[in-house]
């Protein structure tokens, strides 16, 4: 390590800057403190809460359950395609997003988005209507009969459920990527190849890793889809999730949702060994009017066969989600009705609370994730690690999991919070942290030291750096991590349904009773409601975005 | 001046919230987890309130297991007052595990509930019966079964008939009550595990799929991935009345469930969740449940549900309900070492 001296006036001395910067500053220290204790009370206690529940004992007769071990090989299976196909889909089309000269580029991010909206179950019934025995497309259409039921339904659609995420994380990172690069590329004779290869792909690469750590998290978590379509095929999380609904059995459930940790924890350390090998930076801050290079025509034609082919059936399975809010009796008596409607309206105090709760959640989640985020990706903090994986630890658990823990930690006498509105709120925004948190970090990742180093030089204290440097360059990042956080509470049901009470119900909830009762067609009518208000919010919030875009040319949208 | 209008807006600001807390106080209400429809529970709340001036907040999901976790998982603090709907099999383990306070209402000696309607230990009042059915999709049945010569199955024996080979539709076990309720009765009505489980290995080589839950069964039927299922009659009459594809049978030596309804130890209002043990028992409660629920009364003075036979007619079959409870756990292992996993 140098001695501090030479480092103030070195505009290339990282090692010395850093250790100066933290030692200098008790108020990033007190910071980094408060985060931890923060993740510490909202992260670690609610999980290890649930670790402990089930009696040792449990944990060892695990694997007599015959169930059980089938249903490990198959979650594994799963996370791998599903994780795969989603990584993949995700990185076509985010080449496509974030190439403004890209045929139907809007009517794509919609698409793209559009699966982040509807609230889990919905997905799953619609792709029965459309796709299955009697499925309006397969049946109707094209005269077929053929089973849906089973693993590769489901790994159908949990690519088309999660690549969005993969998506809207690999096209900021794209998006970033300088024109100018890949201009100096070609013209020093590279083909469209080498510049992917050289420079699209590896800065691309911290991205790419954690999309995909994220889908493989949201795939191993995630039971609302296989509960429709995936029948026979038991995987934990659903497994987990039957404890609950057939038998009330909380002993089995957290001892279930206890064996998601493991692999979760060594996707994390895999994600973390893979991205931290190399340094991604990207110089910035100087703006550039350049265009991108354009793609090869056939190469651009098939990217957009390809991003179509996956709009349409995206589309088709919203398509059918809309259709139902409108019709009689789903998929049997098509008569255009407005009845459903009627119920949709008493559930309008659901709708507006799902939307309160989730930009609150949104909000506190993206603040977190900012600061932590900058605290890390500076390493101003001597245990980053350790802050780092307590914000991704959230992804790793799943939603039921959540949502049992802060039902038995605060659920005590004493503590103001059980019952309340709050408890909801911030289990919504710790449990999204993650996703905002990579979306914090993948732009800062794009922002070049050299800028934050050139405002210490000049004698700025870290959070003015934050503030003046950081922020201004990374807001639609930040736009884009509430989006996300805000997104996932309001279509989340798997915490909510644990900690709603009377006064503060939300729609998903009311969603899945309906579901429940097998009124499917006003459970779209509500969804429909909910995804129509949620596109509204989202639209105001790129726009938001977008009209703030601070440097041209860095992070063109 | 501006610091004076400011402590002014907090005292407002204060009195408003403490006389929002005190309205709050002063207006009794009960806390109610329920498992049941949404309409009827509305209809029955609203009713409540109308009758004792009691308000009601209601959590309602449709699995009773998801409550009953809830139950669980609130015991240090119990938040509600009253669990209602999902079979005595959600109940009495609750109760054992010292999370019910018992209660016996007036109302099952005035209006001569028979007693196989109540916990003896006073945990628990049933107060439906709701029955196992066999349940068809018309098209299907009448594209594959019946051009091919098949009947309608009547009885649970008539599901092995080969025509219905990788055909049927039902819950699993391991996963949904009804299902396991299912599976249990079967060893009861054949007369020992052995035979049972036999049957039940049979009755394997028919299923298609087994659904999570017993409602999932229908939503399979319906769309015609399966041509025949096993589901509860109450699900099964609603998605009738819903105008879904679907034909309900009747099978003799069929299972049921007894809804129950029991008070919740510690909760904030017992005296409350007693009053409405009593409603719910009561005659007008009971008809609105039978007519909006598709279920069977608990009370003699009150007429079964129009779409359905009279429960004299649907014979119940053997159950041991204290045997299928205590040995859930086993039997479930069981069935998946020796069915569920070699599929």
């Amino acid at each position: 390590m140098r001695p501090e001296g030479m480092t103030r006036h070195s505009v290339v001395g990282f090692p010395g800057w850093r250790a100066r910067a933290w030692l200098c500053e008790p108020a990033t220290l007190a910071v980094g403190l408060a985060l931890g204790g923060l993740l510490t009370v909202f992260v670690l206690l609610p999980v290890l809460q649930v670790i402990i529940y089930p009696p040792i004992h449990d944990y060892f007769h695990l694997t007599e359950n015959s169930r059980w071990v089938r249903a490990t090989s198959n979650t594994f299976r799963m996370v791998l395609l599903s994780t795969c196909t989603s990584t993949l889909v995700g990185f076509l089309y985010a080449m496509a997003l974030s190439r403004p000269d890209f045929p139907g580029r809007g009517f794509l991010r919609l698409t793209a988005i559009l699966p982040l909206f509807s609230p889990p179950f919905t997905i799953g019934f619609s792709y029965l209507l459309m796709f299955g025995r009697f499925g309006v497309i397969t049946h109707s259409l094209f005269g077929l009969e053929t089973s849906i039921l089973g693993w590769w339904s489901l790994w159908v659609v949990q690519t088309l459920s999660n690549f969005p995420y993969a998506a809207l994380a690999i096209e900021r990172a794209l998006a970033a990527t300088p024109p100018t690069l890949e201009a100096a590329a070609n013209d020093l004779g590279g083909g469209w190849g080498a510049v992917f290869r050289t420079i699209t792909l590896p800065l691309a690469r911290p991205a790419v890793a954690g999309a995909a750590l994220l889908v493989a998290i949201y795939v191993l978590a995630d039971f609302a889809n296989p509960l429709i379509i995936g029948g026979d095929f038991p995987l934990l999380a659903t497994e987990a999730w039957y404890r609950i609904d057939g038998w009330g059995d909380l002993r089995g459930a957290t001892l279930l949702a206890a064996t998601l940790l493991p692999p979760a924890l060594l996707l994390f350390i895999a994600e973390r060994y893979w991205v931290s090998r190399r340094s991604y930076a990207v110089i910035g801050g100087r703006g550039s009017s350049l265009d991108r290079p354009p793609l090869p025509g056939p190469l651009q034609w098939g990217l957009l066969a390809f991003c179509g082919l996956i709009a349409a059936l995206t589309l088709t399975l919203y398509f059918g989600v809309v259709a139902g809010a409108f019709t009689q009796t789903w998929g049997v008596d098509w008569t255009p009705t407005l009845a459903q409607w009627d119920v949709a309206l008493t559930k309008t105090d659901h709708i507006r609370n799902s939307l309160v709760f989730a930009a609150t959640a949104g909000l506190l989640a993206t603040v977190l994730a900012t600061v932590g985020a900058y605290l890390i990706d500076q390493k101003a903090f001597p245990a980053v690690r350790a802050l780092d994986a307590l914000y991704v630890l959230p992804a790793a658990v799943p939603g039921v999991f959540f949502g049992i823990g802060y039902l038995l930690l605060f659920n005590r006498p004493g503590i103001p919070l059980a019952g309340t509105a709050s408890v909801l709120i911030l289990a919504f925004t710790f449990h999204n942290l993650p996703f905002s948190y990579q979306v914090a970090r993948a732009g800062l990742a794009q922002v070049h030291q050299n800028l934050a180093e050139a405002a210490a030089d000049l004698g700025a204290f870290r959070f003015r750096i934050l503030w003046d440097v950081h922020l201004r360059l990374i807001f639609p990042a930040c736009v884009a991590a509430w989006t996300t956080a805000f997104v996932s509470s309001v279509t989340n049901v798997s915490i909510a349904v644990f900690l709603v009470s009377g006064g503060n119900q939300v729609a998903t909830f009311s969603i899945l009773g309906l579901i429940g009762d097998n009124r499917l067609e006003a459970a779209s009518a509500v969804t429909t409601a909910l995804m129509l208000v949620t596109l509204i919010v989202i639209a105001a919030a790129w726009r938001f975005s977008r009209g703030a875009r601070v440097i041209p040319g860095v992070l063109s949208g | 001046m501006r610091q004076y209008r400011w402590i002014l807006l907090s005292a407002v600001l204060l009195g408003i919230l403490m006389g929002l807390a005190g309205l709050a106080g002063a207006q009794q209400k009960i806390v109610i987890y329920a498992a049941q429809d949404e309409k009827t529970t509305n209809e029955m709340t609203r009713m409540f309130t109308e009758e004792t001036k009691i308000g009601t907040e209601v959590i309602r999901v449709a699995a009773a297991g998801t409550l009953a976790t809830r139950i669980r998982a609130e015991k240090a603090a119990p938040k509600a007052d009253v669990f209602m709907g999902g079979s005595v099999e959600f109940h009495e383990p609750l109760a054992t595990e010292g999370l019910v306070l018992p209660y016996r209402s007036p109302v099952v000696e005035q209006a001569k509930i028979d007693p196989a309607y109540v916990s003896p230990q006073n945990y628990w009042h049933g107060f439906f019966l709701n029955s196992l059915v066999i349940i068809l999709n018309p098209e299907r049945f009448q594209r594959e079964i019946a051009s091919a010569g098949g009947a309608k199955p009547k009885t649970w024996d008539d599901l092995l008939n080969p025509i219905y080979r990788k055909k049927l539709i039902a819950g699993n076990p391991a996963t949904c009550g009804g299902a396991y309720i299912f599976s249990a009765l079967q060893i009861f009505r054949l007369g020992g595990e052995d035979q049972g489980f036999d049957w039940l290995k049979k009755l394997d080589g028919q299923i298609l799929q087994y659904t999570p839950t017993c409602p999932g069964t229908i939503t399979l039927v319906t769309r015609g991935e399966g041509a025949a299922g096993i589901t509860w009659a109450d699900d099964s009459i609603e998605a009738m009345l819903g105008k879904q594809p679907i034909e309900i049978i009747f099978p003799p030596d069929t299972g049921a469930e007894i809804g129950a309804i029991s008070i919740i130890k510690g909760g904030p209002n017992p005296e409350g969740a007693k009053k409405w043990v009593d409603f719910a028992l009561g005659k007008k409660a009971q008809t609105l449940k039978t007519e909006l629920g598709f279920t069977y009364p608990v009370r003699a003075d009150v007429d079964p549900p129009k779409n359905v036979p009279p429960l004299s007619a649907i014979k119940l079959g053997k159950y041991d309900r204290k045997f299928a409870i205590e040995n859930r756990d086993r039997l479930t292992k069981k069935w998946e070492a020796e069915i569920g996993s070699k599929r």
